[in-house]
């Protein structure tokens, strides 16, 4: 069970008449149960790579292997990719659209033909998980709140019971408590149903507390594949593609410019934490 | 697919056609469209193609650009063309199969074509060639009479440009949606007529719930700008006509007075 | 520049046939000073109220009781609408949703035309605020061409173009990427350093808070906290129960001084955390 990009390239139009591409030969390989952050600055090809692991675009050059298949030939289901490998996009609440919450949740297993008791069972389940209160379930999914439709959307993708699940910037525009929650969802349900998760982020923090590895994307190409730590010790790569590393690893940079003999190589507040009682005890 | 529609849009680009009067441009394509549904004959479609081509050079607007535009009209214009040939009576030419043509019907489907493709061409030269805030301007100014009768001409073009600026926004918003429900393994091309209808509804409420929340945001953000209609409202940019505009009045006004003599003479 | 006695804004929610559903008290008697020049930045979480207040003072809402007084005027009297919505300018979260022309220098007149302004007027004024915020450059640009963090750059001169006392920022950098919010940010500073306009930042984002010369914290449509952002940053208690969260380098400032270490309170960025621990070493 793994996705392979081989060779991906995607050419893009910009104004009708220049083509230039979105994304460069990008090479990788995605295994089981891996937790992927994929950071790079607006632009730099992020979304369009991400659409095409769903088999949304399909790349001009290279090609998808989905466990060992190739996505685009001929007689390959694109609705089963489509429903193993769930996609969530920016603002998600967006796309819902049923007269209540349960039936939108219900939208995607639908799709895929399942029997009603299978369908209800796995919206039962996707909605639970994302700690959407039972009282929510038959309202109307535009009377929620900002976070909550954001849940919902997202338990729409988990109700299709996805083997990969994406997410592009799923914490964008929420309030503290709202990010912190549904990040701390995602990370649960990664750990109970053991799937794969790509998470796009902005925010070197989240990245730095959540993921395991990372891919550091920069006009279309894949420039870092690595782990956390190994990315965020190349402080002067990411700082040159406008890019930063997670602020406690930048205060540990500073301790360090200030004659402090620290070790840099820290990710989270906890290890920061050691890290300067070790140097002050 | 819905990125390819760019009917309506504007070309950036340094021409004198972008820097004609836009109501020069406005009873242009008024002139020129009347002309070619005025006379119908050889030479003036040959005068109607010449001054096309020489409005297209100067736009400076590549033809790859144009062709492009109309991509989405391309099987409308083809169905309407086989229907006219088929269906129309008259000295037959030949029968193929079931189908018989007929020299009027494909005198009628010359007609048509040159027609609608002209039409086409001249009004998507002119919102190439014109931002939509100088086309709202001008359309502003031509009715500005009507005010007199009650019209409330500045509400119409506010709206106009309005939309104008919105349909890339929510184009692309389509574009966003249908490939989350797709992303949701919706099929959009299976079933019959009424499913595939229904299968809009995933598509459609998002969007009218999307352009309904812009709408509102765009009106609070207006109201805090001091917009309060089309009264006490002072202009930004003041449409005064120069030597090139008369120029190109006087040049419009040849090929309508020579297209309406040889229309008289034939 | 405005002043707040008390003020409460009563949203009633009303059923289909349009009978009184309910009351929701969004504002609850909240009274606040700001004087001109000040950069003053209000948190709160999603629902706080804090948008609803932004709207009162651009009087978008008038307050259903209290008195509210911006630049001098009422905003009870209907009179003063236009004044008020010129001295008070208002920029949004949505950068798409604000912008109304397709050219940027004609939306930044956009504000002066509806005042009236002459037209060589209109066209140094727009020069001076696409000036102002860097934008000179753009201005005949369509603005589905420029990245988030230009599109808000255009609304803040759209918004200077009409000659403000002060600008109110409603969550304007939520929607933004790290570059875009930057970008904002350092606008807004410096246009409250070099024209003295009183600043009124409301967002959800505590690293936005530093700036500040003051803040009000909202909870439930009330101010639970105010002062400057080192006297609000040393209550993290309190910050928690208004569902808000401190910036990473203070949150490593608390966890230190939990295990013992001295280090002094009332730190603010992570330049004084680092300094303070270079002390003790």
């Amino acid at each position: 069970m793994s996705i392979i990009l081989d060779k991906i390239s995607c050419k893009y139009e910009t104004d009708m008449i220049n083509e230039h591409y979105a994304l460069k030969c990008i090479t990788a390989k995605i295994e089981d149960g891996e937790f992927i952050g994929v950071i790079g600055h607006t632009g730099s090809g992020k979304s369009t790579l991400m659409q095409i692991l769903n088999g949304l675009v399909v790349p001009s050059g290279g090609s998808v292997y989905y466990n060992g298949e190739d996505i685009h030939e001929k007689n390959y289901n694109l609705y089963k990719l489509r429903s193993e490998v769930g996609m969530v996009f920016q603002y998600p609440e967006h796309q819902l659209f049923e007269t209540t919450v349960f039936r939108d949740v219900c939208f995607g297993p639908k799709n895929l033909g399942w029997s009603k008791k299978e369908i209800e069972l796995s919206a039962f389940e996707a909605l639970f998980q994302m700690g959407i209160e039972s009282e929510l379930y038959y309202q109307s999914p535009f009377d929620l709140s900002g976070g909550q439709k954001r849940r919902v959307a997202i338990a729409g993708v988990l109700a299709m019971k996805p083997k990969v699940l994406i997410l592009d910037e799923p914490a964008v525009g929420l309030d503290p408590m709202g990010k912190r929650n549904i990040l701390d969802k995602i990370a649960e349900i990664k750990a109970e149903r053991n799937c794969t998760v790509i998470l796009v982020s902005h925010s070197m923090d989240d990245i730095a507390d959540y993921v395991n590895r990372v891919w550091v994307l920069d006009d279309g190409k894949l420039i870092i594949d690595a782990s956390v730590k190994e990315v965020f010790s190349h402080k002067r790569d990411l700082e040159e593609i406008g890019l930063a590393v997670p602020q406690i690893t930048s205060i540990m940079h500073m301790l360090k410019d200030k004659g402090l003999v620290v070790n840099t190589n820290v990710t989270t507040i906890d290890e920061a934490k050691m890290e300067i009682l070790r140097k002050l005890r | 697919m819905l990125r390819d529609i760019t009917i309506g849009q504007y070309y950036p680009a340094d021409s004198i056609i972008h820097r004609l009067d836009p109501r020069v441009k406005l009873f242009f394509v008024f002139i020129y469209v009347l002309s070619l549904f005025m006379f119908g004959n050889l030479v003036s479609y040959c005068l109607a193609t010449i001054l096309l081509v020489v409005a297209i050079y100067y736009a400076k607007i590549p033809v790859k650009f144009l062709i492009r535009g109309f991509k989405p009209i391309f099987v409308l214009l083809i169905f309407t063309t086989f229907m006219k040939l088929f269906i129309t009576d008259g000295t037959v030419w030949f029968k193929l199969w079931k189908f018989t043509i007929t020299k009027e019907g494909v005198i009628d489907v010359i007609h048509i074509l040159v027609r609608i493709l002209y039409l086409i061409i001249a009004s998507s030269l002119l919102t190439y060639t014109t931002t939509p805030t100088r086309l709202t301007d001008a359309l502003e100014q031509v009715f500005k009479p009507l005010n007199k009768l009650k019209v409330p001409v500045h509400e119409l073009t506010m709206m106009m440009s309005i939309a104008l600026r919105f349909i890339p926004i929510l184009v692309e918003e389509t574009d966003k949606i249908m490939k989350a429900q797709s992303s949701r393994c919706m099929n959009f091309s299976s079933g019959n007529i009424l499913k595939r209808i229904k299968n809009l509804v995933p598509i459609l409420i998002p969007l009218f719930v999307a352009a309904l929340r812009r709408a509102d945001d765009l009106a609070l953000a207006m109201e805090s700008r001091c917009y309060q209609g089309g009264e006490g409202r002072t202009k930004m940019r003041i449409l005064k006509y120069k030597r090139q505009d008369f120029f190109v009045y006087i040049l419009l006004a040849i090929y309508f007075v020579f297209s309406l003599i040889i229309h008289l003479l034939l | 520049m405005i002043k707040a006695e008390n003020i409460v804004y009563e949203y009633i929610r009303r059923d289909e046939e349009g009978n009184v559903e309910g009351i929701d008290r969004v504002l609850d008697g909240i009274s606040l000073d700001v004087q001109t020049g000040e950069f003053i930045a209000v948190i709160g979480h999603n629902g706080s109220g804090k948008s609803t207040f932004a709207r009162n003072l651009n009087r978008l809402l008038t307050p259903t009781e209290g008195s509210l007084w911006i630049d001098g005027l009422n905003s009870d009297d209907m009179e003063n609408t236009w004044k008020i919505r010129q001295s008070t300018g208002m920029v949004f979260q949505n950068p798409d949703n604000q912008i109304i022309s397709s050219v940027v220098e004609e939306d930044v007149g956009f504000g002066p035309e509806n005042m009236g302004v002459p037209t060589d007027d209109i066209w140094k004024r727009v020069e001076d605020a696409l000036n102002a915020v860097d934008m000179i450059k753009y201005r005949s640009y369509s603005p589905n061409k420029l990245s988030g963090g230009q599109k808000q750059r255009v609304a803040i001169a759209g918004v200077l173009a009409m000659h403000p006392k002060c600008i109110i920022l409603d969550e304007a950098t939520a929607m933004l990427d790290p570059q875009g919010r930057l970008e904002t940010l350092q606008t807004v500073k410096a246009l409250n350093k070099m024209e003295k306009i009183t600043i009124i930042l409301i967002t959800q984002d505590m690293e936005e808070v530093i700036y500040a010369d003051k803040v009000f914290v909202m909870d439930h449509g009330k101010i639970t906290m105010s002062g400057t952002p080192r006297e609000i940053f040393t209550n993290e208690e309190a910050l928690k129960e208004c569902q808000l969260d401190l910036p990473q380098a203070l949150k490593l400032a608390n966890e230190l001084r939990k295990e013992g270490i001295d280090i002094t309170e009332g730190l603010l960025t992570a330049e004084e955390l680092v300094d303070a621990i270079c002390q003790l070493y």
